[in-house]
């Protein structure tokens, strides 16, 4: 038996420890820690709820959005207050533009190089790289000549730092499946890719102010008015986005994933799913959402989500006590007594459903839209398990590939949305339809905002007396997969899916890595300071105005 | 991120433009002592100093890659930041070429680890030709116990330098800078 211990996981949003034991090639048990306490809830003791909802982005650089959307929805619940129309076609489009960023930065920046060997993209013909690309019906917006030109310039020069400390070489040189030509494409669409999340950035940033950390969404609706400018620049870029995402992030899974089918065979996890719902419809209604609420047993059995069957354990992690507290419950204190996988080992508490783990993020949402018949979902899903080898078998997808590869189409359903509800608030604005904002009419009240980030359910709930924050609950999606052993002494759902796993390497296992980054963990921020290279110089600045 | 907007539209002198596009990114993190040397320099120059259209200033707090818009838009890129491991004593201005930032030398551990030299490496593969010039502050403390704003003060003392530093840059560059 050994040990095998990924810290700290690379290619994340955050700081997190996996630790393993291997027995004849696969992994028999593990233990997934998260190494940071945040403890947002007690910053936000005592302020107003407007301030929560600016405070709490603070929580995460990647999906702010959706902590203030999440804190604004507890608000109006607990104030009563139903937003207007246009607030809410307005809110889903930032919420949309910041999953579309955070969507295509984890696909192609975090977990693609699990799958790409950028490196060996060095050793292709660019000319067969077309031939593929058309075959594959992916797009060519890069030249390939020049990339590969460009590529090996940089290794020439030592210059391909941001694909260091990758495991290229794992399993013996055999880990890493994709041609040259492929591996080409896929690096092209890596580095569009860093533009395409831009584009998805700025239009958050048109909507909300700025980004990350937008200033519009507020409890009551949105402070964002538009104008025909901004309405125009709004349409052109996410039309931009849209035609990126709909011509290259689908038929790059499939291409990708055809070289990894083994990867359906691992991965699972708990096979219990959540999901809060996000992006509102007309109705207001969680199960009515656009990526709509429900709760899926270990049959796929749906049911509607009840508050009070969610409950958090504390017996495994850095606080005190060790008792199961119903939600909503407002007490955070952080206790840390060292790390002893037999005792308690992480920063994360462990929430449960009706007792038991559940999986939360892009797999449990298309799930639930599944189940719910949401048609754009239901089509593509069937299409996917089709190109997979599975059609009608949902079970391919609860693995490390099907939890890979149907984020894509998530991706997609949004850019499509996001075009029509660009198209819904021009129409709503000629229409002379004017409101965006709704004042509360009391100051005392009691919410709970279910939502979505785009890593999981989202859960935020507060106690509001005289306009003042009594007491404060988050649950964010990777408490939820990150989640230590239950009281029972149940794995959590990172820690399930990663049980079953093939390890050839120890000291590369990269299909576990594959398997954490299927979830998109996110934990957590930092400082950046510049440092020479070795053999390299500064020049020292004394006088600026004079000549040197 | 902060964006300030040049004030050239207001100005009635439309003469003098220079039609080279630059843009300085002042990078750091206010919170953490002398590592917000950059969005101090950046408040300075700003109050001292008003600049033509051709020219955009940003405080990039700790963003990288997402300013990879403003160096595909741009001739030449100035970021301004904290320097760590010089050798030389705290407050020394360096001027230096990108290329001379250390790169990874292992995997990043997560969005966090990001550099600046990840932003100009990932520019030149994408095939963006901005020139890119990097000028520095040595500090003493980037990294405190407890989050803290301000500036050590050797540093403090030294930003008038670093601000001048920038100034001269882009007049250099032939940019009608002006003194408010």
């Amino acid at each position: 038996m050994t040990r095998s211990v990924i810290d700290p996981i690379t290619r994340i949003e955050g700081h997190l420890r996996v630790e393993m034991e291997v027995e004849h090639g696969e992994v028999t048990d593990a233990w997934v820690s998260g190494g940071c306490f945040r403890g947002m809830e007690l910053v936000v003791q005592n302020r107003t709820p407007e301030d929560a909802a600016q405070i709490v982005q603070r929580i995460c650089g990647v999906c702010p959005v959706s902590h203030a959307h999440a804190s604004s929805i507890a608000a109006e619940k607990a104030y009563g207050i139903t937003i207007s129309n246009n607030a809410r076609i307005v809110r889903n489009l930032i919420e949309g533009a910041q999953f579309l960023h955070s969507h295509i930065l984890w696909f192609y920046n975090l977990a693609a190089l699990d799958y790409v060997n950028p490196l060996n993209a060095l050793k292709a013909d660019p000319e067969d790289a077309v031939a593929l690309a058309i075959e594959a019906e992916t797009s060519m917006n890069t030249d390939f000549f020049q990339l590969k030109n460009r590529l090996k310039t940089f290794a020439d020069n030592g210059q391909l730092s941001i694909f260091s400390g990758n495991w290229f070489e794992a399993d013996g040189g055999k880990a890493y499946k994709l041609s040259p030509e492929l591996d080409l494409i896929c690096t092209a669409h890596y580095l569009e890719a860093l533009k395409m999340q831009a584009r998805s950035s700025e239009i958050a940033a048109l909507l909300g102010g700025k980004m990350p950390h937008i200033m519009t969404l507020v409890p009551g609706g949105t402070a964002f008015v538009p104008t025909e400018q901004k309405l125009d620049d709004l349409k052109a870029l996410v039309d931009e986005v849209y035609n990126w995402v709909s011509t290259t992030m689908i038929p790059d899974t499939l291409a990708i994933g055809a070289n990894y089918m083994e990867a359906l065979e691992f991965g699972k996890g708990c096979g219990r799913y959540i999901a809060w719902g996000v992006f509102e419809n007309q109705s207001m209604q969680l199960a009515d959402r656009y990526l709509p609420m429900g709760v899926l047993d270990e049959k796929l059995n749906l049911s509607d989500v009840e508050e009070s069957k969610i409950k958090e354990y504390m017996g495994r992690s850095w606080y005190k006590g060790d008792e199961e507290y119903e939600s909503p419950y407002f007490v955070t204190e952080p206790e840390f007594t060292g790390y002893d996988v037999n005792d308690r080992y992480t920063w994360v508490k462990c929430p449960n459903y009706d007792g038991k783990p559940m999986e939360a993020g892009g797999l449990a949402r298309i799930l639930a839209a599944y189940k719910r018949g949401v048609p754009f979902i239901k089509d593509g899903v069937d299409d996917m398990l089709r190109a997979l080898g599975a059609p009608g078998d949902l079970s391919v997808a609860q693995s490390t590939l099907g939890r890979t590869a149907l984020r894509q189409l998530e991706t997609l359903y949004i850019a499509t949305l996001m075009k029509e509800w660009v198209d819904e608030l021009i129409e709503a604005v000629k229409g002379g339809d004017s409101e965006y904002f709704r004042a509360p009419e009391t100051d005392t009240g009691s919410g709970t905002g279910f939502w979505e980030a785009p890593r999981g359910a989202l859960y935020h709930s507060e106690k509001v007396k005289n306009g003042r924050i009594e007491g404060y609950q988050i649950i964010i999606p990777s408490t939820w997969n990150l989640a230590p052993m239950n009281k029972d002494g149940e794995h959590g759902p990172m820690e399930q899916a990663l049980i079953g796993c093939p390890v050839e390497d120890v000291e590369m296992p990269i299909n576990a890595l594959r398997t954490v980054h299927s979830f998109d963990p996110c934990t957590a921020c930092a400082v950046h300071v510049t440092e020479p290279a070795t053999g390299k110089s500064f020049e020292t600045v004394t006088n600026p105005w004079g000549v040197k | 991120m902060e964006h300030a907007r040049s004030d050239a539209e207001d100005e009635q002198d439309v003469e003098r433009v220079c039609d080279v596009r630059v843009a300085v990114l002042f990078v750091g993190n206010k919170l953490m002592l002398d590592d917000g040397v950059g969005p101090a320099a950046y408040e300075l120059f700003c109050e001292r100093y008003s600049v033509p259209e051709n020219v955009q200033l940003y405080d990039i707090g700790c963003l990288s890659m997402d300013m990879l818009f403003v160096v595909d838009e741009c001739d030449v890129v100035i970021t301004v930041d904290a320097v760590d491991g010089t050798g030389n004593p705290a407050g020394t201005v360096l001027r230096f070429a990108p290329d001379a930032m250390a790169r990874h030398t292992g995997a990043t551990a997560s969005l966090h680890d990001l550099k600046l030299i990840d932003l100009f490496d990932a520019a030149a593969l994408l095939g963006y030709e901005a020139r890119g010039l990097c000028l520095g502050m040595q500090v003493e403390n980037p990294s405190p116990e407890v989050a803290t704003v301000g500036l050590t003060p050797a540093v403090h003392a030294a930003l008038p330098l670093l601000v001048e530093t920038v100034a001269a840059e882009l007049t250099r560059l032939g940019c009608y800078i002006e003194r408010r």
